[in-house]
């Protein structure tokens, strides 16, 4: 009895299906109208976004390879100045109209003293622990502005240095401001 | 030589990257227009071994010699063009069908090019897709540029590339781009990329945009570029590439323009609100 049902469920199943398709085929301007209206689909805006990304990697002919020792040196870089969370320092390509620039994300462990700062303020900077911070130089106190624009200095030194070698065209414009 | 005065053609290549978006198509279209315009133009077909130009012109019975043959001196330069049947100014070079693209070098290219815009007003050469010798033998002698796209990723992202090798040549001062198979209903449905968005992502100049039009497969079998058929939309989007590649300033076509007096009314409603 089971398959017996099983495939007359099934029939019932195929036919109500075929009967809910009243007009399959698309006719360009209305239905397709109809489609972005109700579901909000915008093919176009996909479409524009994968484009806008695969082009960014294409023009930049920046493989992963120097990527991943731009990564290194910027790691090498920063640790000099604060703890970080080395695995989880990030390069990305990122597009603003016209440019593409290079944009470091990296997580912070704690603000060393090194660039002289009385220990009161390491009381402020432990509490900076663990904050994200990117290249931008988003530091919690008022103090920290003379170190963070220290490291923002080597930052662009460095990320300069590996753009000449490399001969890449983009323009690393991002690092400061 | 002739001992008419010599001119200075221009040498405007015709490319791409991505195969049939409608190189050919353009050509052959923009070259009927500007003969239409009465300037004296020739047509190179450099696609070695796949050449069609011939065919979107209806001239594919009465090639003789080809490029090939009169860069290996099988034949003089004047037996090679092949005359338009309609316009007397309007001339084609063929490509060599039998051989590959490396039957021709850029030197020759030049050579070949220097020699035509001495006597035609424009020299239009039709490259073949990719980036390889075929392309580069199709730029090799030109000074202008004009890319087809069609607003499709593929053709986008090649045509990205292509921008990219012109921009490396020196020779090349000028290059627009030619928006091929744009849909109306499919972009108000933002469901293909606009003009502005392709524009603005290969930041680019705009020489025309052509509407999708079926009419170009029409005049396609019949050997008649639509150029020079009167009443159809992507004709007139071409006699109007044709005039702006002449220099004249004309307003690009407005493909959604209303179709009705409804429309049209609802339109300067919807505007003053």
């Amino acid at each position: 009895m089971g398959w017996l049902s099983k495939l007359f469920n099934l029939d019932i199943w195929t036919e109500q299906n075929l009967g809910a398709v009243p007009n399959p085929i698309p006719k360009d301007v209305t239905s397709a109208e109809a489609k972005a209206d109700s579901d909000g689909a915008q093919s176009k805006t996909d479409a524009k976004n994968r484009l806008k990304l695969v082009l960014m990697h294409d023009r930049s002919q920046l493989s992963s390879e120097v990527l991943e020792k731009m990564r290194l040196d910027l790691v090498e870089v920063i640790s000099r100045y604060v703890e970080i969370d080395q695995d989880a320092l990030e390069i990305n390509l990122e597009s603003e109209s016209n440019t593409i620039a290079l944009v470091a994300n990296i997580p912070m462990m704690k603000m060393r003293a090194a660039q002289g700062k009385a220990a009161q303020q390491q009381e402020d900077e432990s509490k900076t622990e663990d904050t994200p911070a990117n290249v931008k130089g988003k530091t919690g106190t008022e103090e920290d502005d003379d170190a963070a624009e220290d490291l923002v200095d080597d930052l662009i030194q460095a990320v300069e240095a590996s753009e000449k070698a490399e001969k890449a065209e983009p323009p690393v414009k991002k690092a400061g401001q | 030589m002739s001992k008419e005065e010599q001119k200075q053609g221009r040498v405007i290549v015709i490319t791409s990257g991505k195969g049939g978006v409608g190189k050919t198509t353009t050509s052959a279209n923009i070259g009927a227009g500007l003969a239409r315009m009465g300037f004296k133009v020739v047509l190179i077909d450099t696609d070695i071994g796949l050449r069609n130009l011939d065919l979107l012109m209806g001239l594919e019975n009465r090639i003789v010699y080809n490029i090939v043959d009169y860069v290996e001196d099988r034949c003089k330069l004047s037996q090679a063009l092949v005359k338009d049947k309609r316009m007397p100014n309007l001339c084609l070079l063929p490509a060599a069908q039998t051989r590959d693209k490396s039957a021709l070098n850029e030197e020759q290219m030049k050579k070949v090019t220097q020699e035509l815009k001495k006597d035609f007003d424009f020299v239009l050469v039709d490259s073949p897709a990719g980036i390889e010798q075929g392309f580069q033998n199709a730029v090799a002698g030109a000074t202008e540029a004009i890319v087809v796209c069609t607003p499709e990723m593929s053709a986008v992202r090649d045509a990205d590339r292509i921008i990219g090798l012109l921009e490396s040549k020196e020779e090349i001062t000028n290059y627009k781009l030619v928006l091929n198979r744009v849909r109306p209903a499919m972009i108000k449905a933002h469901d293909m990329m606009d003009v502005d968005d392709v524009l603005e992502i290969l930041s680019i100049k705009l020489l025309g945009i052509i509407p999708e039009d079926q009419d170009i497969i029409v005049s396609t079998n019949k050997g008649e570029p639509i150029v020079t058929v009167d009443g159809s939309l992507a004709g007139q989007a071409y006699r109007n590439i044709a005039a702006r590649v002449s220099g004249e300033d004309v307003p690009f076509l407005d493909l959604d323009a209303p179709s009705s007096w409804f429309d049209k009314i609802k339109n300067i409603f919807s505007k003053s609100a």
